[in-house]
């Protein structure tokens, strides 16, 4: 797998829109931070899963610069992104696990597909990651057949399974349950102790989360994101 | 007036871009093959495998009745016509004609079209929906490359093997009819069929049934993947899948036969 690290990103008078006579974003100027914890808040439809989207080079700023490491990635086709990409976890706000495949199949594919681990170490990699919550006996079944709080720890979980520099995570304890909110609070900082994440991003309002893991909140504009 | 001339340019205008817009996925499914580079190709391989099982194996049974049914027909059907005109050593040309260069392509591509084009198309809208295919992107899984080009590429083979497969069980079926019905002798049946065929019916068999295959399967695809996240455009892209796939492959089937047709006046 190969995969570049991830030492800083940037916006840069950036623009975004889906339809040129109504601007999603328009002259952004915003620095991530290494290390923080970042809460971004705004109403539904405000742009933060076009935002998301951004930043995982799933879509490209049309106006200004997407800075990676310095290096504006706005024309880097999709493979040419892949090396940032990999460095990166993200989780759905509902849905994102893949249907026809068991839990454990869902993990396994982000490895198998990317050459993560040697392969026998593959399954006690992800046995022991589903521990965590509590999922382990539910590995065979698929996404339909366990219940939404335990497809929700699954899909937040999966963000992790590379140990990305970068995590991105959309309403994560939206119908998680509550017992599950400590032990991702605790994947979280063991990530950014233990491993090499670097920058988490975070849709939520949930205050029991914010409380328990502190960080800047940010409110997604039309014309950036304001502390 | 004018505004029937405004549909009918509407009309033919939507046609042009759908095609175009359809040869680009088709293009851009094929591209992403070289992009895989160092990527473990097992996950690719595997989708791949599924696919044939699910077009190809699964298919097996409705296959073998309908090809019984189909070869004993024709066998009964010209035996009695031909049996009037005292020319019964023309049926290997009627079997040849009717089964493996017509039938036989164009009623497992209906077949296929019925069983697997609706399942695929409805799988990968259902994925759409449910924001699967995104889901593929943002872990660096390219859709067309792991989604979309293992499922056209399984379904040229399966529709390849299971034509192969419903031409010896139509000729065989229609032989085993025969012979319980009307006393039909194995050294006669095969003499006529080992007469009527020609190498150019193996390669015509061949190319019609991977590009019939190709056609399904572009098409359920890419309809599947125009679903844009709506749950009751699911269904609506199922029936265009079925009705344009049908559409395409018997005017495909028509056009080939045309064209022999024409080649053997000429």
């Amino acid at each position: 797998m190969k995969r570049s690290n991830i030492e800083s990103i940037e916006l840069k008078k950036m623009g975004f829109f889906y339809d040129p006579e109504k601007k999603v974003f328009s002259d952004v100027n915003f620095k991530f931070n290494p290390g923080e914890i970042l809460y971004i808040q705004g109403p539904r439809g405000s742009g933060k899963n076009t935002l998301f989207k951004l930043l995982l080079g799933i879509l490209s700023p049309q106006e200004g610069e997407y800075l990676i490491n310095g290096t504006c990635v706005n024309d880097f086709s999709f493979s040419e992104f892949d090396r940032f990409r990999l460095n990166m976890g993200h989780s759905f706000d509902v849905g994102g696990l893949i249907n026809n495949q068991s839990l454990y199949e869902n993990f396994r594919l982000l490895l198998d597909y990317h050459d993560f681990l040697e392969p026998a170490e593959r399954f006690d990699y992800i046995v022991q990651m589903m521990e965590r919550f509590q999922l382990e006996n539910q590995k065979h079944l698929r996404p339909a057949f366990i219940s939404s709080s335990a497809r929700k720890a699954a899909c937040v979980l999966r963000a992790f399974s590379l140990k990305p520099e970068v995590v991105i995570l959309d309403n994560p304890t939206q119908g998680m349950s509550m017992e599950h909110i400590p032990n991702l609070v605790e994947l979280i900082k063991e990530h950014q102790d233990r491993y090499t994440l670097k920058y988490v991003i975070i849709s939520s309002d949930d205050v029991g989360l914010i409380n328990q893991l502190p960080g800047r909140i940010v409110n997604v504009t039309a014309t950036g994101l304001a502390n | 007036m004018f505004q029937s001339i405004d549909q009918v340019g509407k009309f033919t205008l939507d046609i042009y871009r759908s095609f175009r817009d359809m040869l680009v996925f088709i293009y851009l499914s094929f591209r992403s093959a070289f992009n895989l580079g160092t990527r473990n190709l097992r996950p690719i391989f595997f989708t791949l495998l599924s696919q044939i099982y699910f077009t190809g194996f699964q298919a097996l049974p409705l296959i073998t009745f309908i090809a019984i049914a189909t070869g004993s027909i024709i066998v009964l059907q010209s035996t009695a016509q031909l049996s009037l005109l005292g020319s019964q050593e023309m049926m290997g040309n009627i079997l040849v004609v009717t089964v493996i260069r017509e039938l036989g392509p164009l009623l497992t591509a209906l077949i296929v079209i019925a069983r697997s084009g609706t399942a695929v198309a409805t799988e990968l809208g259902s994925m759409q929906v449910n924001k699967e295919i995104e889901a593929l992107r943002t872990m660096s899984i390219e859709p067309l490359g792991f989604v979309v080009l293992p499922r056209i590429l399984g379904g040229v083979i399966s529709l390849v093997c299971l034509a192969f497969y419903f031409n010896c069980i139509a000729l065989i079926g229609g032989f085993l009819v025969g012979n319980l019905v009307i006393d039909l002798s194995f050294s006669f049946y095969l003499e006529v069929l080992a007469q009527a065929l020609t190498p150019e019916d193996y390669s015509l068999n061949i190319i019609k049934n991977s590009l019939s295959g190709f056609i399904i399967f572009s098409i359920a695809t890419y309809q599947g993947m125009n679903v844009r996240g709506a749950p009751h455009e699911v269904p609506m892209a199922t029936t265009r899948a079925v009705v344009n796939s049908i559409m395409a492959v018997v005017a495909f089937n028509l056009s080939i036969t045309i064209y022999i047709f024409a080649r053997a006046l000429a």
